[in-house]
């Protein structure tokens, strides 16, 4: 038996449910610096009609209203800045993106970040702090000495005792849309391909990084929409239920 | 099943892990030669739902947009390390002729009881039975220096070299050199306790020169290096982790609840 109200409902607790997974994600990952929060996205009303309409035409209009995930959107918003004094520390005043090189070989091995934080190995390499990704400058990888005095001026330049050895890489990402995440603060292009170019005036900010742009505050109030959807829907079920069994309570009593 | 529970998890222990780096921090504000350590995060990776859901998925929104947007979905947060700070401290002055600081780059170095090499920014040294220049535990400096007896003075230069002054004498006599080392990656030395360090593949082998020399610092007699621990900051800290774990622990409160309206959704 179909039945279109229990259909729609369960497919609402599906969706409450991906959302709450986002949801946990972005709080935990409050503190994560550039983490960019995720939001799921539904399919809005007027797709979901037109669908409806369509399927009226073909076939039955069975289950044309319930919601749908059409996919992942992830808030490319900047985060505020916060002062670390660290000499191997930068943030992004610009909308741009740092250039990392990714882990799997072979071509569009780019992956994107707004994660400034850097360390070095014992060669000298310039690598990420989180997933330990090389850094890439304009001219390929960056290997510096540390023990020397490191600067970074706003052009992303690195001086090491006043004497230039790579320019860091940001590039500017038009449709941030074809982005999808390695991690929460790691982007690779999408197969659809993204629209980059070289950032000439990327504002590159020594001594400080970048916090997440999740906010409690929207976090808190989307759970507690959340938990009040979800026990809606639960009740809508409880109460077709309830109809349900009383209408075959009522062919038992014509026998 | 249950996945924000685990994710929450995640989230949880590491913020329980910067709130001892920090209670550790701030435990230590006054220790002398003490560096900061600071909590690193990164995000775990993301994953795509099953191939069954981005079929459907796929089938659906072909019909409709003809567009494909994956859905992923993160697993949570973890701590990466916590790296120390290397960042100078204030100096304090001292009456004592064997507190040492290094102002710049650069580590004493004392020798373990197996032989080994370890480093230290506290320079809060004194002479031992035998005329040996050691610190609080013992260690003895390395290389090894000895006071000899009946010194009145002894004065350490900025470049480290040590001198003395026998029985009052007016001419004071070098009797060694204090050396120091510093590393190509201070942040991935191994800290050992004791305000001692040890080097790793991370950090490097240790260089060593005599202070002054191009790259490293200078030696300050009748000085100590205060911890480089910003208290005011480490609260700020402590305040933020604090109430980032409350939310987290409500989101797990208002799942469980979920997951409780879940299951009185079918009647009994």
């Amino acid at each position: 038996m179909k039945d279109r109200i229990l259909r729609i409902s369960g497919a609402d607790l599906e969706v409450s449910d991906e959302r709450v997974k986002a949801l946990v994600n972005d709080m935990v990952n409050a503190k994560t610096p550039a983490y960019q929060k995720s939001e799921i996205v539904t399919r809005a009303f007027p797709i979901e009609l037109q669908s409806a309409i369509d399927r009226q035409s073909m076939r039955s209009s069975m289950g044309a209203m319930e919601p749908k995930i059409e996919g992942t959107f992830y808030s490319h918003i900047k985060g505020s800045l916060i002062k670390t004094g660290g000499k191997l520390d930068v943030a992004l005043g610009g909308d741009g993106y740092l250039v990392v090189e990714g882990s799997n070989s072979g071509m569009n091995n780019e992956m994107y970040t707004r994660d400034g934080r850097f360390t070095v190995d014992t060669q000298g390499n310039l690598l990420t702090v989180a997933g330990n990704y090389k850094v890439m400058g304009q001219n390929g990888p960056i290997t510096l000495d540390l023990s020397e005095n490191v600067t970074i001026n706003p052009e992303g330049k690195i001086m090491v005792d006043g004497e230039e050895v790579a320019i860091l890489r940001v590039v500017n990402i038009a449709n941030t849309g074809a982005l999808q995440p390695v991690t929460g603060s790691f982007y690779k292009a999408a197969p659809i391909g993204a629209e980059i170019s070289e950032d000439a005036n990327p504002q590159v900010i020594q001594g400080y990084i970048e916090t997440s742009n999740v906010s409690v505050v929207d976090q808190m109030m989307d759970l507690i929409f959340l938990s009040k959807k979800y026990g809606l829907s639960t009740k809508v079920v409880q109460s077709r239920d309830v109809d349900l069994s009383a209408a075959l309570k009522m062919g038992e009593m014509g026998q | 099943m249950f996945q924000p529970l685990y994710v929450a998890a995640t989230g949880l222990d590491s913020f329980e892990q910067e709130m001892s780096s920090i209670t550790d921090n701030l435990a230590n504000a006054s220790t002398v030669g003490f560096k900061a350590s600071r909590t690193e995060y990164e995000s775990l990776d993301y994953i795509e739902r099953t191939f069954q859901d981005q079929l459907t998925q796929a089938m659906a929104q072909q019909e409709i947009s003809g567009q494909n947007m994956p859905i992923q979905v993160g697993t949570g947060v973890r701590v990466i390390g916590t790296p120390k700070n290397f960042t100078q401290g204030t100096i304090e002055i001292t009456s004592n002729p064997l507190d040492l600081a290094v102002q710049g780059e650069g580590f004493f170095r004392v020798k373990l009881p197996d032989d080994t090499t370890a480093y230290t920014r506290a320079g809060n040294f004194h002479m031992d039975n035998e005329g040996n220049i050691a610190d609080p535990n013992g260690h003895l400096l390395a290389p090894e220096l000895v006071i000899p007896e009946g010194a009145t003075a002894i004065i350490i230069k900025k470049d480290g070299t040590v001198w003395v002054n026998v029985n009052n004498e007016n001419t004071a006599t070098e009797i060694g050199q204090i050396t120091i080392a510093r590393f190509t990656n201070p942040a991935g030395l191994e800290a050992l306790g004791q305000n001692l360090f040890q080097s790793t593949a991370a950090s490097g082998d240790a260089i060593v020169g005599n202070p002054t020399e191009e790259g490293f610092g200078a030696v300050a007699q009748y000085s100590l290096e205060a911890s480089n621990v910003d208290v005011i900051s480490e609260m700020m800290r402590m305040v933020i982790v604090q109430r980032v774990f409350d939310t987290v622990t409500k989101a797990v409160q208002s799942y469980e609840a979920m997951l409780t309206s879940l299951q009185n959704m079918k009647q009994s």
